[in-house]
């Protein structure tokens, strides 16, 4: 009885995996079929450098362009769009990724599908590029890229290495970078007010700081009588908020590999300088200066706006006069003032902010859907020269933006605002590919461009401690073994930070666990890989030595 | 039926079948759309699975090779495989126990208010949480559970007699995983309660009553038997999520300190797909857990069978 | 019946009734914060959102959540789209599963047993998400409205509950109408089908609820934003810069979503409202009885 259900049952799977399969197959057929057959794109280009450039602007033949975005503008046929499509005689079918809870879902069903965009954005997705690459899905625009200089500049004028990591080993380049952070983004910020408050000087080493922290958790800065303030806040589950005592320390980082002068590269976690900053921030959160829930994932504005702490590691652009969290935080709290200060001298004597990476966090890429590459190589390059992208991203001055009579710029239609939305202006469009924060970046106030630069020059030092993978494929160790390294790490860092582990006993056994899980087999490799990086990125500066030199 | 039986010995399996299979002809033709559909719409898919057994390249087909149970044997080989696999489970099952009888309560509790209008809008009010996504209700898990301005904790540090934060205390975050599921969940798990309920005759307790039953006797002798049917039902659908913890919930509110104990595969998987894309190892993933539940299901209907109750099939 | 149970009522049934009004009172209470915080936060301003803390009333009164909204057009077309699918995807689906259902629900069926495991078996092993949209795409419902309704028209999990309720109909209401001369499809229409309301309720209700909060089947077979389900759209508006920069290893200040609490609050209340409007109609199949009044009737 029970047997003939069995039978039964395998019988009906049978039959049915063999009707499917059949259809499975199909499928599978037609798609290969669709990427094998079409990979002469790539050697179309190799006299495409040599070629006429391309007048983008006199073009007759009208161009259809689907361009797959995540940010910006998202809406279609707005005024910008109309602008672009007259310019370039082309017409713009705007394609957007839903958000990024699911967007690298989407990109990587776009990717596989028969109909591609012509253009497709991205973010952080390594391994599906390099398939994408593989399986010959995007075309590689190096011949373009010093024919048509604008991108190229721009790059090469705010970081020569931003190319080289787009790039791949021999030189193709299937990725454009569609914003590189600052080369630094962030600062130390206190509350004047409490300063003042206590009659406290602003802190210019870390012991002050912690002196500073004590006095704002115990000596009631806001007058309250209550015990309700801390030191230090900042995002929960953030190693970044401690960046003062990380940055104490050299050779040290909560996530990255660090490298000394000497080119030897080791796991950020696991040197001692980690073990020295985890111990001063520990034994700081044990005080009560720190802010107690800071070890879970929370929110950083509301603690803020609630007059919580009076020092944070944060953003540069707080700074801006439409900073949304200053908005919100002076509104409920008129009397306060925060104020960026300069970095605390700590152990090692050389205070610094902490570096944003040379490479792209966002890319996009000319799909092989594209019927000419060139020429719409060519309009992302004219769309990203100075004036086209200020038009792009604030509009016309006098009708979307106007100077105030310091010069800054004031929004007459703002770009994240309403208005933009519901009079399709289409401010913002195409955000992400190519994102200038040069002077072209005229919503930034001269203090906070000020306040960038600086925070930038000043990390330039501990950048050179950080290791960067240009092609985190090739470590194949790490995608091994690294989630659980990770893992482990975390738990280490945050149980010390939350006084459940100690860096006494508890560090040799924590090196010990990760040495289980591979990590010194991975630290050999990082050692190999970051020594041909190394190789080839000096190869790619010689190379690249005049156009480099011509941009700045 | 009986009559029309009779002289079925006299014919052979096959005519018999046969003879059925006509018979029930308009049955065959119902079911078929819904099969049909099944087959084209989840079926086909289903097989894609096969990819677990595959290097599978979604963009390059040709480049996709057979690797057998690689995959598989790398995730349950992996050094945290058995810390998560164990927290996945001890956490469903918990939930499950904790959390099976609490819609049943509710829904016989309600089934005895008299009042129709307070039944109903406290129905729509129970309701309520099923529709606030865990991204929110997190947000708020978080406020209340705060260590210095917490609502809860404040309760908590007063009974424990001890400064507690829960999300990030190892003790106490699987428990407060368990309650703040039943508190998503119960609600709406009542519906089919109630459905049950109504197919009750209400002649029976009007029988009941007359006999000088209790309303507790009433309980236990008509109402409880008559949703059995259903109890049981959704005790063999809730075995379906033995191997699913709850990833939304859990991916929103754990963290390094709790890994230990709210780690799941589900997590696992997710954090491992991050640094390294691959759909292979997670279908492998969720192939595994598919079987494990399968064979749960097919326990559990089994035990449901022999005990005398009507199982899935 | 009323009169027999004031004589009846002991007073250990007293307490218990007692108990049992304030104990759902309470609940439902604490049941309805979160909703009401969230309905609170949406009408509050945007620099009281950022503080946090209990909303038991709006704080700095103001409507520009719902402007904000509403100023989106894609509001409109995926609010036209969320409805036509969940009413097309409900009536087709809660069809398609009774359908179903019934069949299996018959213990005469034969080869029942094995339809019964090829269905649940869909529910157990779950479609990947590249293999589903390969199907969609070979099906040529790519970017098509119908890629949001056909995949989750049958589920195997509504399926076994409806054969569950067929299963309590008592077979001798079926006798007399086939000694008429029906045939199994019209009993399915003119008994079975009226008999089961409360369920056919119950699981519309469940169909609705999914058609209506899904936003997947949008991330997967939609391009064209004015064919995004309602819910797409609203996530789409939350959508986290910051987080996602900082996934990808990058610390940048992120302007644009500014406003998300409030932002937030007002696309739950946006999208959880109409069902909450649909509710009432399905509720009164649930009261007692209803399946035998049918029978009587």
């Amino acid at each position: 009885m029970n047997m003939k259900k069995i039978l039964c049952l395998v019988l009906a799977l049978a039959l049915s995996i063999s009707l499917f399969a059949a259809c499975g197959n199909n499928g599978g057929d037609s798609s290969t079929a669709s990427t094998g057959g079409d990979t002469s794109t790539g050697s179309d280009n190799s006299d495409a450098a040599d070629s006429e450039p391309i007048d983008v602007l006199n073009q007759s033949e009208t161009m259809d362009l689907t361009i797959t975005v995540m940010d910006g503008f998202l809406q279609q046929d707005s005024e910008i769009e109309k602008w672009l499509e007259e310019l370039y005689n082309v017409n713009i079918t705007l394609n957007i990724l839903p958000g990024y809870t699911d967007g690298a879902s989407a990109i990587q069903l776009i990717m596989a599908s028969d109909d591609l965009p012509d253009t497709i954005w991205w973010w952080s997705m390594d391994t599906q590029y390099q398939e994408w690459v593989n399986a010959g899905l995007l075309v590689d625009v190096s011949p373009y890229i010093d024919k048509y200089t604008n991108i190229r500049d721009y790059y090469n004028k705010m970081d020569p290495k931003t190319l080289f990591f787009a790039s791949d080993d021999s030189g193709a380049i299937y990725r454009i970078p569609g914003d590189v952070a600052e080369p630094s983004c962030e600062c130390l910020w206190i509350r004047q007010d409490w300063l003042d408050n206590l009659n406290l000087e602003v802190p210019t080493t870390i012991d002050e700081l912690e002196e500073v922290m004590r006095a704002f958790t115990e000596d009631d800065p806001d007058g309250n009588g209550q015990d309700d303030t801390y030191g230090l806040g900042g995002d929960g589950y953030d190693f970044r908020s401690f960046w003062p005592w990380i940055q104490s320390y050299d050779l040290t980082h909560y996530d990255r590999w660090v490298v000394d002068e000497d080119g030897n590269v080791a796991y950020g976690p696991s040197t001692e300088g980690t073990r020295s900053w985890l111990t001063d921030v520990a034994e700081l959160y044990k005080k009560g200066y720190i802010t107690q829930n800071i070890t879970q994932d929370t929110n950083r504005d509301e603690e803020m706006a609630n007059g919580g702490f009076g020092v944070t590691y944060s953003w540069c652009a707080w700074n801006n006069p439409s900073a949304q969290t200053m908005i919100s935080f002076y509104s409920s709290n008129p009397d306060a003032k925060w104020v960026p200060i300069d970095m605390v001298t700590g152990e090692n004597g050389n205070p610094e902010e902490d570096p944003a990476t040379s490479a792209a966090w966002a890319y996009f890429g000319i799909t092989k859907a594209c019927e000419d590459p060139e020429r719409l190589y060519a309009i992302w390059d004219d769309m990203t020269a100075s004036d086209n992208y200020i038009h792009r991203q604030y509009g016309v001055e006098g009708e979307h933006y106007e100077y105030d009579e310091d010069g800054n710029y004031v929004a007459i239609i703002n770009p994240d605002g309403e208005d933009n939305k519901t009079q399709n202006i289409g401010l913002k469009l195409f955000y992400n590919c190519v994102n200038r924060k040069d002077e072209c970046n005229i919503g930034n106030t001269p203090e906070t461009t000020e306040l960038f630069n600086k925070s930038g020059e000043n990390s330039r030092d501990r950048a050179a401690q950080l290791v960067e993978w240009k092609d985190p494929n090739a470590f194949t160790t790490w995608l091994d073994y690294g989630t659980d390294i990770g893992d482990q790490k975390d738990q280490y860092m945050w149980g010390v930070i939350a006084g459940t582990n100690d860096t006494e006993t508890g560090w040799d056994n924590y090196i010990a666990t990760l040495n289980s899980l591979g990590l010194e087999e991975a630290t050999a490799q990082a050692n190999e890989l970051y020594a041909s990086q190394e190789a080839a990125m000096e190869t790619y500066l010689a190379e690249h030595e005049a156009t480099i030199a011509e941009a700045e | 039926m009986v009559a029309a039986a009779k002289p079925v010995h006299e014919l052979s399996a096959w005519e018999r079948f046969r003879k059925d299979v006509v018979r029930d002809k308009w049955l065959y033709l119902l079911l078929l759309p819904g099969i049909v559909f099944l087959l084209i719409f989840r079926y086909i898919p289903i097989f894609g699975n096969v990819i677990a057994f595959m290097d599978y390249n979604p963009y390059d087909m040709g480049a996709s090779t057979w690797v057998g149970f690689k995959h598989f044997a790398d995730l349950l080989t992996r050094p945290q495989f058995l810390q998560v696999f164990g927290n996945t489970l001890y956490i469903s099952i918990l939930k499950m126990v904790c959390g099976f009888p609490v819609p049943i309560i509710l829904a016989l509790m309600m089934n005895e208010m008299k009042n129709l209008k307070f039944k109903k809008v406290s129905q729509t009010l129970l309701y309520l949480p099923n529709f606030i996504s865990w991204v929110v209700l997190s947000g708020l898990i978080m406020n209340m559970l705060d260590p210095d301005t917490g609502v809860v904790t404040s309760i908590i540090n007063s009974i424990a007699g001890e400064k507690i934060q829960v999300l990030t205390d190892t003790r106490y975050f699987v428990p407060m995983l368990v309650v703040t599921d039943i508190y998503k969940g119960a609600g709406w798990g009542t519906i089919i309660y109630f459905a049950a309920l109504s197919g009750i005759d209400p002649q029976l307790y009007e029988a009941a009553e007359i006999d000088g039953a209790r309303k507790w006797k009433q309980l236990l002798h008509i109402t409880l038997p008559s949703i059995t049917p259903t109890i049981v039902i959704m005790l063999i659908l809730t075995c379906n999520n033995i191997v699913n913890a709850g990833f939304d919930q859990i991916f929103m509110l754990y963290s390094a300190l709790v890994y230990s104990v709210a780690d799941i595969i589900d997590t696992y998987v997710y954090r491992i797909g991050i640094k390294n894309a691959d759909y292979s190892f997670s279908t492998a993933a969720g192939l595994f857990k598919s079987v494990i539940a399968f064979v749960m299901i097919l326990i559990v209907n089994t035990v449901a069978k022999k005990t005398g109750n009507e199982g899935i099939w | 019946m009323a009169h027999t149970n004031k004589i009846k009522t002991s007073t250990g049934e007293k307490i218990f009734t007692v108990f049992n009004y304030t104990f759902i009172t309470v609940l439902c209470l604490i049941m309805l914060y979160p909703f009401w915080h969230v309905v609170m936060q949406s009408f509050s301003s945007m620099e009281e959102t950022l503080k946090g803390g209990a909303f038991l009333y709006p704080k700095g009164f103001n409507l520009d959540t719902y402007r904000s909204v509403f100023n989106n057009p894609q509001v409109y077309t995926g609010f036209a789209t969320s409805v036509m699918v969940t009413i097309v995807g409900t009536v087709l689906g809660t069809l398609l599963t009774a359908m179903t259902a019934y069949p299996l629900s018959k213990s005469r069926l034969r080869g029942g047993k094995v339809l019964m495991v090829i269905v649940l078996i869909t529910m157990i092993f779950s479609a990947g998400m590249i293999p589903s949209f390969l199907l969609i795409q070979e099906l040529g419902l790519l970017d098509n409205r119908l890629a949001l309704i056909l995949p989750a028209l049958v589920s195997a999990y509504n399926c076994i509950i409806m054969k569950n309720f067929f299963l309590s109909i008592p077979e001798s209401l079926e006798e007399s109408a086939r000694i008429d001369g029906a045939n199994d499809i019209r009993i399915f229409f003119s008994i079975i089908v009226p008999l089961s309301k409360a369920t056919i309720a119950t699981i519309a209700l469940f169909m609705a609820v999914a058609y209506w909060n899904d936003y997947f089947s949008t991330v997967l077979y939609i391009r064209s934003s004015e064919k995004w389900a309602l819910q797409a759209v609203l996530r789409n508006m939350l959508t986290n810069t910051q987080q996602a920069m900082a996934q990808a290893g990058v610390n940048v200040v992120s302007t644009s979503n500014t406003n998300s609490e409030t932002i937030k609050a007002g696309t739950i209340v946006i999208s959880t409202v109409p069902i909450l409007v649909v509710y009432p109609f399905v509720q009164k199949y649930f009261v007692t009885g209803v399946m035998i009044g049918g029978v009587k009737g």
